[in-house]
């Protein structure tokens, strides 16, 4: 008996296009255009060489130090190189600073002057390279003017100039990760559209379907289990392709407790699911009206965690932190987070036991709703 | 009138999702300009990047110093101190550069048995490599002193707060006022692509789609009124409805940014976004002929609208997107809308060779416009000719 409405279920669940559209298309498209509009944001955080300018004059060919300094770090062999060095008349200079080919140009001019269109972090690293220049300078007049004979001991020292950081192994820093957690909680979430329709069809007010099967002599539990079984099946084998599809093809790096990723995932569906039986048993709006409320709530949710704006969920968490903890999307997103980027595990389980909790609290709240409904007529 | 009045009362079936649009358009165009809002300024101005320190040598005077000076540099920001703050910090980008300085650092220093001081950043990043060279520099003043001086460590400390007064004027490039406020409109109207993608255009094609259903068209055709009246009402109705919305984005864009939209970039925003909903029209005309169902809309649109959003430079401004993303946003009209829309803000004066690329920018988003009708009309006939 439950494996022939498990079978039949399976096969009516699998006609409703628009479903499986916003639960398996959606998601896999939105991850692509992510990674298509994402991926250059993080290379603008990088790097580049900047270019800059240099009036050739005889100021700055008589000033072997600052030449020689603007050269080291100007070699083009070199990796630590930070600027590509042109040398231009005053009014070339100016021309290139307007068209935005270089970032500032440098005027020797009874001192160093330098000229920038707009303040930015590429002017502003060539303003510290400066800035630089001209404090060692000042200590060397300074510590000559203190004891004349140390020249050698300042050029030995100059050249003995040494990097004195050293990177922490271990940081995770690609946000660009974050986006792909929320997309996966908000497909786990968009599950609440299969639970939403498997309480529909057992209200008769809002389905035909419905009407009929209250009338069979069947328990209601019986075949609302087997249904909702069903669309568990389907929901969790949506949510591990789009994995799957984000793992494979777009090759986002879940980190390498995977069996921990789809349990994740399993308990997002369940969430889910249980959240739209929840929705869909408190709510009397037509079945149109349950899918735009839950729609629209998972993604209010999925903004919350972060999803438009990273910043968002980190400003909730410093400020707001309850509604970090009764938001599933943010959660599930923490879960993944947590997975990837923290070596212990008690983080992870906490979040997975306020989910699990989350669920309990659905189901009892649908089950209360929906027992023993009864219709005077049909 | 009868066809006429009909439009409205399909329309008012779909007014919450086009109020939802512009609700998202005018909240994140709000959240971009207030971001985007310190670009130019008449003084230089250094970027400072939010660092946070763990100074676990805090009773010497070298650690204290070089901590001072990034404190000056840079906005020192105050994080709980285990691993996991750190990591949520960094992750989010509520601070992009951790120094931990070793406890021992400064003797260890001084005896010239350098220990390194750990940092914990985004790799390769602007924020990194400017605060690397800040602490370089200092570590290399100190070291130049005490190489070349017998100075005690306070006064070395000292003599380099002296040495680091001595920095750089930056000029600003004297070119004429930026258009002021400008690029924040540009920011509003970029966001209307998604706007007229998922609301207006959703809104047009399912009244089509009610006027194209076999069997009410077939009715139509033979109601007393004839086709041409009909198709006439129908034409004026979608115009009445594309100029309303018109005139209702234009009295938000006048609230949220007054100055800007009472000077004459106002008129060429205002004949930008025209020009857009005639592309936004012609889409809906051909949705309106392909689907026969409302069910397929809603996924169309959904997936066009943000599709073209992401990549056409709508939601990620077009710098920030890759090289070969922004060759196929070319493919998209919204790359041709959103960059006319960054050349009015950015606009010093109103000249014809000015306005020329934007002129430019308009023909190909009429082009765009001409082939989606086209490809429309190819669809009808085909249709029609099935049906008989």
């Amino acid at each position: 008996m439950f494996i022939h409405a498990f079978k039949y279920r399976i096969k009516i669940l699998f006609n409703n296009k628009a479903l499986l559209f916003w639960t398996l298309l959606f998601p896999i498209i939105l991850g692509t255009l992510f990674q298509l509009a994402l991926s250059g944001i993080t290379e603008s955080e990088f790097f580049k060489v900047i270019n800059i300018a240099v009036v050739n004059n005889d100021e700055y060919n008589n000033d072997l130090a600052f030449k020689n300094s603007l050269a080291s770090v100007s070699d083009e062999s070199s990796e630590d190189r930070m600027f590509n060095v042109t040398l231009t008349s005053t009014e070339e200079a100016v021309t290139l600073l307007e068209d935005d080919k270089i970032d500032a140009y440098i005027l020797l001019n009874n001192g160093i002057n330098l000229t920038v269109k707009n303040s930015g972090m590429n002017q502003t690293i060539v303003k510290s390279f400066l800035d630089t220049y001209s404090q060692t300078n000042s200590a060397v007049i300074n510590i000559i003017s203190s004891n004349p004979d140390s020249q050698n001991e300042i050029m030995n020292s100059l050249s003995m100039s040494t990097t004195h950081t050293k990177a922490k192994e271990n940081t995770s820093t690609n946000i660009l990760l974050h986006y792909f957690y929320t997309l996966i909680a908000m497909a786990c979430l968009y599950a609440a559209n299969w639970g939403s329709k498997e309480v529909c069809d057992i209200q008769a007010n809002i389905s035909p379907t419905a009407a009929r099967l209250n009338m069979v002599p069947i328990h209601k539990l019986k075949i609302f289990l087997t249904n909702i079984c069903a669309s568990f099946c389907i929901a969790f084998a949506e949510i591990l392709i789009v994995i799957a599809y984000l793992t494979f093809v777009i090759k986002i790096d879940f980190g390498d407790k995977i069996g921990f990723v789809i349990l994740t995932a399993f308990i997002g569906c369940i969430v889910g699911i249980t959240f739209g039986a929840l929705i869909s048993s408190l709510s009397n709006a037509s079945k149109e009206g349950k899918t735009s409320l839950i729609m629209s709530l998972t993604m209010l949710q999925c903004f919350l965690a972060g999803m438009m704006i990273v910043q968002i969920k980190y400003y909730i968490k410093t400020t707001v932190p309850i509604l970090s903890y009764i938001n599933p999307a943010n959660l599930l997103t923490d879960a993944f987070y947590y997975l990837y980027n923290y070596s212990t595990f008690n983080a992870y389980f906490t979040t997975i036991g306020i989910l699990t909790g989350f669920i309990f609290i659905f189901v009892l709240i649908s089950y209360l709703k929906l027992r023993r409904q009864k219709y005077a007529s049909l | 009138m009868l066809v006429y009045n009909t439009i409205f009362k399909v329309m008012k079936r779909h007014l919450t999702q086009i109020i939802v649009a512009l609700v998202i358009v005018i909240f994140f165009s709000t959240v971009m300009s207030a971001n985007y809002n310190s670009t130019s300024k008449p003084s230089f101005t250094e970027s400072k990047v939010d660092i946070a320190v763990i100074n676990n040598d805090s009773n010497s005077i070298l650690s204290k110093g070089l901590v001072d000076f990034l404190g000056e540099k840079n906005n020192i920001v105050d994080i709980k101190q285990d691993e996991e703050s750190i990591q949520d910090a960094l992750y989010f980008r509520t601070i992009t550069y951790v120094l931990t300085i070793p406890e021992d650092f400064s003797a260890s220093y001084i005896n010239g048995t350098a220990i390194s001081l750990e940092k914990a950043t985004i790799e390769d990043s602007f924020d990194s490599v400017d605060v690397d060279l800040s602490i370089d520099k200092y570590l290399n003043l100190y070291k130049l002193y005490m190489d070349t001086t017998n100075l005690s460590e306070e006064e070395i400390v000292i003599n380099i707060s002296k040495d680091l007064n001595s920095t750089v004027a930056a000029n600003i490039l004297n070119v004429e006022q930026q258009g002021s406020g400008g690029q924040n409109a540009s920011y509003f109207f970029n966001y209307l692509n998604y706007a007229i993608l998922s609301g207006f255009t959703v809104c047009i094609a399912s009244i089509l789609l009610v006027f194209n259903k076999f069997d009410l068209k077939r009715r139509n055709i033979c109601s007393p009124i004839n086709l041409t009246k009909i198709n006439v009402q129908l034409f004026l109705g979608i115009l009445t409805f594309g100029v309303v919305s018109l005139v209702f984005v234009f009295i938000i864009a006048f609230v949220l940014f007054p100055s800007t939209m009472s000077s004459g970039k106002g008129a060429i925003f205002a004949l930008n976004t025209f020009i857009f909903m005639i592309v936004g029209m012609s889409f809906a005309f051909l949705l309106g002929q392909i689907f026969s169902k409302s069910d397929a809309l809603d996924p169309i649109a959904t997936v066009v609208s943000l599709g073209t959003s992401f990549i056409g430079g709508c939601f990620i401004p077009i710098e920030f997107l890759g090289d070969s993303v922004v060759k196929i946003s070319k493919f998209l009209p919204t790359y041709w809308f959103v960059s006319s829309n960054t050349r009015i803000g950015l606009l010093n004066e109103i000249t014809f060779s000015s306005l020329t690329p934007i002129f430019k920018n308009m023909f190909v988003l009429l082009a765009f416009a001409a082939a989606l009708f086209a490809v429309a009309l190819v669809v009808v006939k085909q249709k029609r000719q099935a049906e008989n």
